[in-house]
C-alpha cells in the first residue's frame, strides 16, 4: 500500500504538471492494488458527500468545496478528472497522508457517472445529493428507466445516509418514496399566473401526472392522478424568485425565512445553492456563513462575465483545459434556448489544441443548443472535432473573422448567448463586449416590457 | 433498399494501445472513421486493445496505431513483438492500417536516438536517425496514394528521419519526411487528429477495407462542407 500511494500520488502531481486528468493515479493505484477503494477508505475518517445527478453537480460540489474552505475546514474533493471512478480513487489518493491515518473534515466526491455508484460500495456516505435526474441527460448513459431502477437500488442499501433530494423532480422523489434513509427535500415555490400546466407521464404508475408549472425539464409542481407521487413537503423552499440582476429569493426553512440576494446566473443555479444550504443547515455550519459565503464566491471561477446586448450573454476566458471544459458542463446545465460561440486561438504547443479530441462534447447534442460558432485561428481544428466527435454538425458554422461570427451571433435565434475563449492571452474579449454593451444600451430601443 | 443492405455491412476498426498512443489527440482518428462510416450507412465496431491484450488480427478490417513518447513507443513495441506474425500477415493480406506521428519508426528495424537504441519490429526495411534539427509545426505534405496526389494538411513534430535501405520502399528520395506507404500500412509523419482535416485519407482507408471486405464495395460521396471550405482556405493561404 506504501509503493502504491507514492507512485499514485506521483502519478497525479506529473498529470497536474502535464495538465493532463489526473484519474491516472488511481488508474495506476487499482492495477498495482486489489480492493483499493476498501483500502483507501482505512486510511481516511471524516464525512463523505456524495453528489449525484444528471446536472449541477459541478456548481454543486464547487460551491461546496467553496464554503468549506472559506470556514477553514480540511476539505477534500475530485476535481481535475472527467473519469467517474479513477477519478474518485485519485481524489482519495492525493488527499490521504502515506503514513498513519487521515483525518479530513469533509470529502465532497462528485460521482460523475451515475451508473457507477455501485462501485463505491466500501464507501458509506453520510450524506447523498441528488441534485436532479433529468431524462434527456440521463439517456446518455443508457436506458433511463433502469439507469433509475439501478440508482434505487444502490441507494436502498445506504439506510444511515441523510439524502438530499430535490423535491421538484418526480424522477427523484419517486426514489425516495421507496427508500428508508432519512430524506430532507428542497425546491423552488415559483408559481405565477402565466404558468402553463402540462400533463407527463407517471415515472411511478405510468398514469398521468398534472403539472401546475414546469420549471425546467420534468422539474415543477406535479400531482398524479393515479397513486400518490406529488411534490413532498419541501425543507429548504425558495420563494418569491428574482433573476433581475443576480440571483434573489427567499429561503423558508424550519419557519425562518431567509433573504438572498447573490450575483450569480441561472435559475438552475437556484437548484444547486438550495442543494448546499441545505448541508449546511444539516452539518450546523448554519445558513448564514452560507449566505456570506456565496456572496463573496467568485463566480467567474465557476463560470462567468455577464453582459447584456440584446440578451443575455455570458463569457468564459478559459486559460486552461480544466477551466474550459469547466465552461462547457456548466453550459450544459443551461436548459433554456442558447447558442454558444467558441473563440479558439493558437497555443504554441500543439497538446493545447488536441485537447478538445479528450474534452465532453455531449452538451452540444442536446436540443436547447442551437447554433454552434466557431472562430479563431484554430477555428478549424475546433470545428473538425465538434463534427466528427457529437452529432451536432448542421449546428456550426465557422467564421475566421471574430467580428462577424460575434454580430452573428449575438443576432442568432437563440435567447442567451455563451462564449468560450481559448488561446491567445493577449485578445481581451472582455473589454470588446463591455464596449459593445456600452454602445448597444446607448441606443437601444426598448421593445420588451 | 440500398441504405439497408450498406446497414448489413460492418466494419471493425481495431484501435491499438490508445492509452499510451494518444499525445496529441490521435483517438480522434478512430472518431473520423467511425464518423465517415456510420453516415455511409455502414456499421462500425471499434475495438481498443491494451498491452499484452489478445489481439483478433483476422478479424479487424482497419487498424488504427497512433502516436507516443519514446518510453511508451518501446512498450509497444515489446508487445507488437509477440504478434509479428500476424501483424505480417495483416499488412500482407492488403489490409488498411493507419500509423500517425512518429509511431511509424516502429516498423523499421532499429530507432537510433542520442540516448539509446529501441530495436524495432523489421517489418519495412528502414531504420530512424534523430534529426539534427527538429521540424516542428503546421505543414501541408503532398503524397502519392490510389494513383493521385494528395496534400495532407497537419501538424508535424519531427524528430527523426527515415533511412530507408530498400529501393522499392523509398520515393524519391533517400530520406522523406512525409511518411511512407507499404501495400495498404499508410505511415504519416503528422500528429494527431490528422484524418480530421484530411478526409480524402480517411475515405482511401475505407474504401480499401470495404473493397476488402465486400463485393462490389463502392464508396459513397459525403456532404462535407467544413472540409471543402476549409481547403479552400489552406490552397488560398499557401497561393
Amino acid at each position: 500500500m506504501f509503493f502504491t500511494l507514492i507512485l499514485g500520488k506521483l502519478a497525479i502531481k506529473l498529470a497536474c504538471l502535464a495538465k493532463k486528468d489526473i484519474s491516472i493515479g488511481g488508474k495506476i493505484a487499482s492495477k498495482l492494488q486489489k480492493n483499493i477503494l476498501q483500502r483507501l477508505k482505512k486510511k481516511i475518517t471524516g464525512d463523505f458527500i456524495f453528489i449525484v445527478g444528471a446536472n449541477g453537480k459541478t456548481t454543486t460540489r464547487h460551491l461546496l468545496v467553496e464554503i468549506f474552505e472559506k470556514e477553514g475546514l480540511n476539505t477534500g474533493n475530485n476535481h481535475h478528472s472527467k473519469d467517474s471512478y479513477y477519478g474518485v480513487l485519485s481524489a482519495l489518493i492525493e488527499k490521504i497522508k502515506i503514513f498513519g491515518k487521515t483525518k479530513v473534515d469533509y470529502m465532497v466526491i462528485e460521482i460523475k457517472d451515475i451508473t457507477t455508484l455501485s462501485l463505491y460500495k466500501e464507501i458509506v456516505p453520510e450524506y447523498l445529493i441528488i441534485t436532479n435526474l433529468i431524462k434527456e441527460q440521463l439517456s446518455r448513459n443508457g436506458e433511463f428507466q433502469s439507469t433509475i431502477e439501478n440508482l434505487k437500488t444502490s441507494l436502498q442499501s445506504l439506510e444511515n445516509t441523510t439524502m438530499i433530494f430535490n423535491g421538484d423532480d418526480p424522477v427523484v422523489v419517486n426514489i425516495g418514496m421507496d427508500i428508508k434513509s432519512h430524506v430532507i427535500y428542497y425546491g423552488i415555490d415559483d408559481y405565477n399566473e402565466d404558468d402553463v400546466t402540462e400533463v407527463k407521464k407517471c415515472i411511478r404508475c405510468g398514469g398521468k401526472l398534472n403539472y401546475e408549472y414546469l420549471n425546467y425539464g420534468q422539474l415543477g409542481k406535479y400531482s398524479c392522478e393515479s397513486c400518490d407521487l406529488e411534490n413532498p413537503e419541501i425543507d429548504y423552499l425558495a420563494t418569491n424568485v428574482s433573476l433581475k440582476d443576480g440571483i434573489y429569493f427567499d429561503l423558508w426553512t424550519k419557519g425562518e425565512e431567509y433573504p438572498f440576494d447573490l450575483p450569480s446566473q441561472g435559475y438552475h443555479n437556484i437548484y444547486n445553492i438550495l442543494a448546499t444550504l441545505a448541508i449546511l443547515d444539516e452539518l450546523d455550519i448554519g445558513i448564514e456563513a452560507g449566505e456570506l459565503a456565496l456572496e463573496k464566491i467568485d463566480i467567474e471561477d465557476i463560470f462567468v462575465d455577464t453582459f447584456y446586448i440584446k440578451k443575455p450573454i455570458f463569457l468564459k476566458e478559459a486559460n486552461s483545459i480544466s477551466s474550459f471544459e469547466q465552461g462547457l458542463e456548466i453550459i450544459g446545465e443551461d436548459e433554456g434556448k442558447i447558442d454558444i460561440l467558441f473563440i479558439f486561438d493558437d497555443e504554441d504547443d500543439e497538446e493545447e489544441i488536441t485537447f478538445i479530441y479528450d474534452c465532453d462534447w455531449s452538451v452540444l447534442d442536446k436540443g436547447n443548443v442551437g447554433k454552434i460558432y466557431v472562430s479563431g485561428d484554430r477555428a478549424y481544428d475546433l470545428g473538425f472535432c465538434i463534427r466528427y466527435l457529437t452529432n451536432a454538425c448542421k449546428k456550426i458554422i465557422v467564421e475566421e473573422n471574430e467580428e462577424t461570427i460575434l454580430n452573428q451571433a449575438i443576432n442568432g435565434k437563440g435567447e442567451k448567448l455563451y462564449i468560450v475563449t481559448k488561446g491567445d492571452s493577449d485578445k481581451n474579449f472582455e473589454k470588446t463586449l463591455v464596449t459593445m454593451e456600452k454602445k448597444w444600451s446607448k441606443n437601444k430601443k426598448w421593445t420588451g416590457k | 433498399m440500398e441504405q439497408k443492405q450498406e446497414m448489413d455491412r460492418k466494419i471493425v476498426i481495431g484501435h491499438l494501445f490508445k492509452e499510451q498512443l494518444n499525445s496529441y489527440g490521435d483517438a480522434g482518428n478512430v472518431e473520423v472513421l467511425k464518423t465517415r462510416l456510420l453516415e455511409r450507412h455502414i456499421e462500425v465496431e471499434v475495438r481498443e486493445y491494451a498491452i499484452n491484450e489478445n489481439i483478433e488480427f483476422d478479424e479487424l478490417d482497419i487498424i488504427y496505431i497512433g502516436g507516443g513518447k519514446n518510453r511508451e513507443k518501446r512498450l509497444v513495441a515489446d508487445c507488437l513483438r509477440d504478434w509479428l506474425v500476424e501483424l505480417k500477415e495483416y499488412i500482407d493480406s492488403g489490409k488498411p492500417l493507419l500509423v500517425t506521428g512518429s509511431s511509424l519508426s516502429l516498423f523499421g528495424k532499429t530507432v537510433l536516438n542520442q540516448e539509446e537504441e529501441i530495436p524495432g519490429l523489421g517489418i519495412l526495411d528502414f531504420t530512424t536517425k534523430k534529426l539534427d534539427d527538429e521540424i516542428k509545426g503546421q505543414t501541408v505534405l503532398d503524397i502519392d496514394i490510389e494513383g493521385r496526389k494528395l496534400a495532407l494538411i497537419g501538424y508535424q513534430n519531427l524528430k527523426e528521419q527515415y533511412v530507408y535501405a530498400n529501393e522499392d520502399l523509398t520515393k524519391k528520395n533517400e530520406q522523406i519526411q512525409e511518411g511512407l506507404l507499404y501495400k495498404r500500412l499508410v505511415g504519416t509523419t503528422l500528429h494527431g487528429p490528422v484524418l480530421a482535416k484530411n478526409k480524402e485519407l480517411a475515405d482511401i482507408l475505407i474504401k480499401w477495407a470495404g473493397e476488402k471486405k465486400f463485393d462490389n464495395f463502392k464508396l459513397v460521396n459525403l456532404n462535407d462542407p467544413l472540409e471543402i471550405k476549409y481547403r479552400k482556405l489552406v490552397v488560398k493561404k499557401n497561393v
